[in-house]
């Protein structure tokens, strides 16, 4: 181990005990791989799902309950199925750089490394939040049950600064890589020395959309309430939260639409802030004559634009602006190819209809279309990655 | 209209603003007057201002009260170039990085509205400090003037230095208090009246902590002290208003001590505190109230955004802000100093806004 670094100063064992430890100490890094979906593996997914659900506390979190029900045994079943047939291998192991506030979205990638056998070392933001907070104590819990030593000898939850002396170590017995940030957080973590070999599976800045053709709309409140459960969490600053939505119908649908989306739209926590940032964007874009007029719905600023121009997501930081498109058609939405364009939610629209015209186009961006309500559920396949298979080797017998 | 028939009336209305008592003339009478000043204002940034042109073209040009008025985010000057001036006619750019960001707010500023601000401050602070130049202790270092580009730091002081005369710089280039040149100002000037200028958290820390700490006697009973820049400092270390006159009055004997509000995008038209620790606004700005949620108007007493006006920039669209301080009004014509017009408080600025989502990975910041 020696002669990838020198290691200097003492890093932070969050999980599965909390311990000041040197880097090259973690056991993760001498333990043994596990097979793809090994048994213990899935009894310890399943223990922590259960000790999430049961938790009281736990429930007054939706992030929390939501993660809970996608650890469910029949659930990570479902997750292994998506691999195709054939014999998977670990890769080894397998260093995470997580979000400092999507309290959750560490679990779900660690996850699918842990499926297919690797060891983990997580990275853990120094924010913690309270819902982070208590992940983080249930998680515990399971690590210190007997039957899970092994998973808890081959897992590591570790809390270092970005300019830690050894940072460049720690990156440097990395088999894979997984990168949460914006594109200048993840390039910085490009640029530490790693393996040859290793690889990179990059979660940089994304942005995304939703579609609602009102033709084939009856129930504007179903509808007005699944966008709404696609803006609300993480004050919408998620990369698959919408803050674009193309918009197919008459006048007057779009106002039945408006009265829907305000009654839905009055959940958000309230904020002294948003209000003051909302006018700063429209302001901003009206005056380069980007944006037309906006208009309130509840929390949201419906801002229409005028004339697309990249820097209309450049300067979109959350804060419930949703910029809204009007087309006459689905295929008008390949003028807005992008690749930073991550998910696309629809609603009034089929999948054969989307297959039809995304399918054969030659787009650069878009990796996912969900039907509307789901772009926040998180899968195994995720920026265009599969990270089952990405997380692990195929061996092939010819 | 014409955008010459517009600066003539503009002009006109303005002088008939200047001809009156700079806190003399009741709301009613003051808010008529430059009402009219705000329509020539939004004419005129109309036709100058391409981006305030894409803003409110449609708005309707008749106002029946400031609330009506169209006003710009006061962040738009750090995110934008905003003027109102062929480039020609541009005679200086101030920057200033005030005390929120890096990203600096730019003010575009011809002679004619460089100018009537720097009439504007004259005129008000006279109010406070009499005609008279005093001889002045600058509450800073010098060395604070020397840097090549000119922090608005530096540019509040250059500005200020007009009112007094023998300036005196009262701190070291390490922020550390000159004792020497302070004890030999107040020497020099014993029983005479004098200018303190200075930022109001430096006079607090580097001033009043370092006379309190030294311990040295500093007989400035015969001082004004000037001082203005924000009290967030102040207010982490919970000191009031209050308190840092208290202290100041026993240090040193001074009492009259006034604090003024003013920003860059606004200059000249400062809203000054009285004997009775209200900000006054003058006969050429005024200000409203905003509730954050909403950003509609709220009655007097109510705390919200402060919404500025101001009738002096013509070169750049800053005569109507919504600022992101929070006050209150107070009253309207019945201070008990005397003044008439709107006065009112502040409350802090509003918090910074919190970025979450995945865009941000551990420990970047």
């Amino acid at each position: 181990m020696q002669r990838y670094g020198r290691y200097i100063v003492n890093i932070e064992q969050v999980l599965p005990f909390r311990q000041s430890i040197a880097a090259n100490s973690l056991a993760a890094i001498s333990a043994p791989n596990t097979l793809v979906g090994h048994k213990t593996t899935l009894d310890f997914i399943d223990a922590l799902s259960g000790a999430l659900l049961r938790n009281t506390v736990c429930k007054a979190f939706p992030d929390l309950v939501a993660l809970g029900f996608w650890l469910r045994r029949a659930n990570i079943q479902k997750v292994l199925t998506t691999l195709a047939d054939g014999v998977y291998k670990p890769v080894g192991l397998v260093v995470h750089y997580t979000p400092a506030n999507v309290d959750t979205m560490f679990v779900y990638s660690w996850v699918c490394a842990l499926l297919m056998g690797n060891r983990n070392i997580v990275r853990l933001s120094s924010r913690h939040s309270e819902a982070q907070q208590l992940l983080l104590a249930v998680m515990e819990e399971v690590f210190r049950l007997p039957e899970y030593a092994q998973v808890a000898n081959a897992n590591q939850f570790v809390h270092f600064e970005r300019h830690h002396p050894d940072s460049g170590a720690i990156s440097l017995l990395a088999d894979a890589r997984v990168l949460w940030g914006g594109d200048d957080s993840v390039k910085a973590i490009r640029a530490l020395p790693c393996k040859p070999r290793c690889r990179d599976i990059s979660f940089a800045d994304r942005y995304s959309a939703a579609f609602i053709d009102f033709h084939h709309i009856f129930e504007n409140k179903k509808v007005a309430e699944l966008l709404w459960r696609e803006c609300e969490p993480f004050e919408q600053q998620a990369c698959s939260s919408p803050r674009l939505l193309f918009w197919r119908g008459e006048d007057i649908h779009w106002t039945r639409f408006v009265n829907a989306l305000a009654a839905q739209a009055q959940s958000a926590a309230p904020s002294i802030t948003r209000k003051n940032e909302q006018l700063i964007y429209n302001q901003w874009c009206q005056s380069e004559d980007l944006l037309d007029n906006a208009e309130q719905a509840g929390a949201l600023n419906l801002a229409h634009v005028k004339q697309w121009h990249p820097d209309l997501i450049q300067r979109h930081v959350g804060q419930y602006t949703v910029c809204c498109i009007r087309v006459d058609r689905l295929e008008a939405l390949l003028d807005y190819d992008d690749a930073r364009w991550q998910t696309l939610s629809y609603a009034g629209v089929s999948k054969d209809l989307l297959i039809k015209v995304f399918g054969s186009a030659p787009i650069e961006g878009i990796d996912r279309m969900v039907p509307l309500g789901n772009a926040l559920t998180f899968s195994p396949q995720w920026d265009g990655y599969e990270l089952l298979s990405q997380l692990a080797r195929r061996v092939v017998f010819a | 209209m014409s955008g010459q028939a517009i600066a003539d009336d503009y002009q006109s209305c303005l002088n008939e603003l200047l001809a009156q008592p700079v806190y003399g003339m009741t709301q009613r009478e003051k808010s008529n007057k430059l009402r009219a000043i705000m329509a020539y204002l939004h004419q005129h940034h109309l036709t100058g201002c391409a981006a305030y042109g894409a803003l409110f073209a449609d708005y309707p040009n008749h106002f029946t009260c400031y609330e009506q008025l169209p006003y710009l985010a006061v962040r738009l000057f750090k995110l934008q170039r905003l003027a109102s001036i062929p480039e020609a006619d541009v005679f200086r750019e101030l920057r200033s990085s005030g005390t929120t960001g890096q990203t600096p707010a730019r003010v575009i500023l011809d002679k004619a509205t460089s100018a009537r601000q720097s009439k504007a401050l004259v005129t008000i602070m006279q109010q406070f400090i009499g005609k008279q130049r005093l001889p002045m202790l600058i509450i800073d270092s010098p060395e604070i003037l020397k840097s090549p580009d000119l922090s608005a730091r530096g540019a509040g002081i250059q500005g200020m230095a007009f009112f007094g005369r023998d300036h005196t710089y009262a701190l070291n280039a390490d922020m550390s208090l000159n004792t020497q040149a302070v004890a030999a100002f107040v020497a020099k000037h014993k029983g005479k009246p004098v200018l303190l200028f200075g930022f109001t958290f430096m006079v607090w820390l580097h001033f009043v902590k370092a006379i309190e700490r030294s311990g040295i006697h500093v007989d400035l009973s015969q001082g004004i002290l000037i001082h203005s820049g924000g009290w967030k400092k102040l207010v982490d270390q919970q000191v009031t208003n209050e308190t840092f006159k208290r202290t100041i009055r026993s240090l040193t004997g001074l009492t009259r001590i006034h604090n003024f509000y003013g920003m860059a995008e606004q200059v000249g038209s400062v809203f000054v505190e009285c004997e009775h620790g209200h900000l006054h606004a003058p006969s050429l700005a005024d200000v409203m109230v905003r509730c954050p949620y909403t950003l509609e108007p709220l009655p007097h007493g109510k705390t919200g955004l402060l919404h500025v006006i101001s009738a002096l920039p013509t070169s750049y669209p800053g005569y109507s802000i919504l600022t992101e301080d929070m006050g209150s009004i107070i009253g309207e014509d019945d201070c008990p100093c005397g003044r008439k017009g709107r006065y009112f408080s502040i409350a802090g600025r509003l918090p910074k806004t919190e970025i979450r989502g995945c865009s941000d990975t551990a420990g970047t910041l």
